[in-house]
């Protein structure tokens, strides 16, 4: 089909149709049907779903990048100064003997390596995957929308994504190495660092990090503005409010976040790329000594100026990865108990109340800042507060599961793992939103363990869960059941081996960012073996990991073929398109009668009523509507 | 042929689109009926929800030099 055909469409041909169902003609000499071009099929793609796959191919690949780094830097911490086995020599041949020389990880290899593996899982891995992954792909077709408000916009929000990772990457061989200020790039420490005697002004870690986020912020900014305006505008007729499926209100209180605590922190890249590019002096004070010179810098600035702008976005960042969790964990539960969540309502005004108290709540990270006491009282009254609507959420969940019929379907078995890891990474960090309680703990291993509890075990419980049950949709098959419960069981086993012992470790002192894993320091000695544990937990994992990427790719081409459209039996509206769906996804125009979560209604001769039929049908399994 | 709706499998992409929705000049479907609670564009709600980033984003850029300046001695 020549690809010239795109270029000419008349925007108003569509409605020229006749009667209710006439529009597509034969393609050969009708814009109707067009055969649009491998690359702007594949790679600059304007359709939702290609670029929510993009999205999702770029970010689990960054997860497996950024996974890779703490394998080899869990080496360090249990044999400190050891050569690293089998990658050694990779490792000596790709950073130069500078930094690895004889395959062992010196101090600033392993803090780059720490630094990217924060700012990649957090920014570039996890968030894109969830929200806008799975938020591409899912929330159109939730709303029975032929596409995302914004299309190209779209595409460019991607792109600009793109571009932050790939700078990313590069930043690890530059001169010097990817940056090495942790993934909150405290200033002044940042605005010195990878500056001088062998770098480079502009292609250094730290600079080239700023860069990165500016691209990566960028693309989020665009996104969350499309996900907004998608939900507001597009949502099919009689989709009202009360009746969206809690995804897409995940997605939205996840857009609000995003949209509005992002550009502080774009602005504050901004600033510190300015100190380190031009002289300015925003985060670095007065009288600065650096190797026992004076900084060259006119002073004034601040560095708490830098923490208040970065936690201004951090706190809220943290619930970005763990709301759009939180929507395909309710998804799944309703699917597979077979029953209406236990108060929609409720969990719905949950997440608009985390995602508003969200808001105020970032000072939390800086309790030890030497900050006012009324000051920390506001923040922590609001830190306790928001647990209350943590606390209503899992509640929910957990009451779903009272007289359900449950299936134990691979996303559904990560689905029930999510509440208990959730569980665990909210009451860890009740503690430390006390500013008594956390002067002990800020900044021990304890508080790894926390956000990793859910960042990692939760919010990546979310992704597989959201993985497993969309797939079909995705690509007409199935994964695998045997090995998606594999791949489940080695996961949740061992990402347990990793972080719980990373609270008692915190709990006796031993501290973030330490190079020799506490070896040096006399009170770390009896929980050192500990760290045994958790580095052979975190290689086993990444062994578990293998069986998930076989069935995926297996599964494209080779899975189970889906019988009907609606495999799952569920009711939104993602289920009423072909499989998979085409550009413009849905066949007849969708309207809808009923609430998200119609299972097991009473008197119905099914135990769901999808959301899009007016009268219940009388066939007893959907077909694929485009053979 | 005409009636009907022809739609891909695999790898083929065709443009599906209903009857209150055309494409726009680079083969995107738009649809054309208005949100009934909203009685708004999409172009209109996208750029008060633009606008509210751009707040947050020169607030902070101005205050930070606003606090940078007060705070510097030479
Ligand atoms: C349920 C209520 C929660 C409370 C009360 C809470 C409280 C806290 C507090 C007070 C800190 C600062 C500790 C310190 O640095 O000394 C902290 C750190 C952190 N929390 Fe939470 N948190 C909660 C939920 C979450 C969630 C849902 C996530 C992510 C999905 C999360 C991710 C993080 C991260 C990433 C850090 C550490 C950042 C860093 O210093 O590198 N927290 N939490
Ligand atoms: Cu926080």
């Amino acid at each position: 089909m020549p690809q010239e055909k795109n270029e000419h469409g008349d925007p108003m041909e569509g409605s020229q149709g006749v009667g209710s169902t006439v529009t597509a003609r034969e393609s050969g000499h009708h814009e109707h049907q067009v055969e649009l071009s491998w690359w702007r099929r594949y790679v600059f793609s304007t359709d939702h779903k290609m670029i929510g796959i993009q999205y999702m191919i770029t970010a689990l690949f960054v997860t497996l990048f950024a996974f890779g780094l703490m394998v080899v830097m869990r080496w360090q911490l249990s044999y400190p100064g050891k050569p690293v086995p089998v990658i050694g020599p990779l490792l000596t041949a790709v950073f130069g003997a500078n930094m690895a020389p004889g395959g062992v990880m010196t101090p600033n290899l392993y803090n780059s390596f720490g630094a990217m593996h924060g700012t990649m899982m957090i920014f570039m891995a996890v968030v894109p995957a969830l929200f806008a992954g799975f938020g591409n792909f899912i929330v159109p077709l939730q709303l029975g929308a032929p596409d995302m408000a914004f299309p190209r916009l779209n595409m460019a929000s991607f792109w600009s994504y793109f571009v932050g990772v790939v700078i990313m990457l590069v930043s690890f061989l530059v001169p010097g190495g990817a940056a090495k200020s942790g993934w909150t790039s405290y200033p002044p420490l940042a605005d010195i660092a990878d500056t001088g005697m062998g770098f480079e002004p502009i292609l250094n870690g730290q600079t080239l990090w700023l860069i990165g986020m500016v691209f990566n912020i960028t693309g989020s900014l665009l996104g969350s503005i499309n996900i907004i305006a998608t939900i507001i505008q597009l949502r099919a007729p009689g989709l009202e409010w009360m009746r969206l499926p809690v995804f897409v209100w995940s997605e939205l209180v996840t857009a609000f976040l995003l949209l509005l605590a992002f550009p502080p922190l774009e602005s504050a890249a901004i600033l510190q790329l300015m100190d380190r590019l031009f002289g300015t002096s925003f985060f670095s004070p007065d009288g600065l000594v650096v190797g026992g010179r004076p900084w060259p810098a006119s002073g004034g600035g601040s560095a708490l100026l830098w923490q208040h702008l970065f936690w201004f976005l951090g706190h809220p960042e943290v619930y970005v990865t763990i709301l759009p969790s939180m929507g395909i964990v309710g998804e799944v539960f309703a699917n597979n108990t077979r029953k209406p969540l236990w108060s929609y309502k409720m969990f719905v005004y949950s997440m608009l109340a985390i995602g508003f108290i969200s808001l105020l709540v970032w000072a939390h990270h800086m309790y030890m800042t030497g900050m006012g006491q009324s000051v920390s009282i506001f923040f922590q009254v609001f830190t306790i507060m928001i647990s209350i609507p943590s606390i209503i959420l899992g509640t929910v969940l957990l009451l779903s599961l009272w007289g359900g019929s449950i299936r134990f379907s691979a996303p559904m078995l990560f689905a029930l793992a999510w509440l208990p890891m959730f569980g665990i990474g909210g009451l860890t960090g009740l503690p430390l939103g006390y500013s008594a309680s956390d002067m002990v703990l800020h900044d021990t291993y304890y508080v790894i363990g926390h956000f990793h509890y859910m960042m990692a075990p939760a919010a990546l419980m979310g992704l597989f869960a959201g993985m497993y049950y969309w797939f079909p949709k995705a690509t007409g098959r199935m994964l695998n059941e045997f090995w998606g419960k594999v791949h489940f069981w080695m996961t949740i086993i061992f990402f347990n081996g990793i972080f719980f012992p990373m609270l008692i470790q915190g709990y006796a002192g031993v501290h973030r960012r330490w190079y020799d894993g506490g070896a040096g320091w006399q009170m770390a000695q009896p929980v050192l073996w500990l760290n045994h544990v958790m580095s052979i937990s975190a290689w086993i994992l990444a062994l578990g990991q293998i069986p998930f990427i076989i069935n995926f790719f297996w599964s494209i081409w080779r899975g189970k073929k889906v019988e009907s459209d609606n495999p799952w039996q569920a009711t939104t509206l993602e289920w009423a398109t072909p499989t998979p769906p085409g550009h413009g996804n849905f066949l007849h125009p969708v309207e809808v009668y009923r609430d998200a979560y119609e299972y097991s209604v009473p008197g119905a001769s099914r135990d769901f009523l999808p959301q899009w039929e007016r009268e219940e049908s009388r066939v007893a399994e959907p077909k694929l509507s485009s053979a | 042929m005409g009636a009907g709706r022809k739609q891909s499998r695999g790898t083929k992409t065709f443009l599906c689109i209903t009857e209150n929705e055309s494409r726009d000049g680079t083969g995107n479907p738009v649809r054309h009926t208005t949100q009934p609670d909203t009685r708004s564009y999409n172009a209109k709600i996208g750029i008060w929800v633009c606008l509210a980033a751009e707040f947050m984003l020169f607030c902070r850029l101005f205050s930070a030099n606003i606090f940078l300046r007060m705070r510097a001695t030479h």
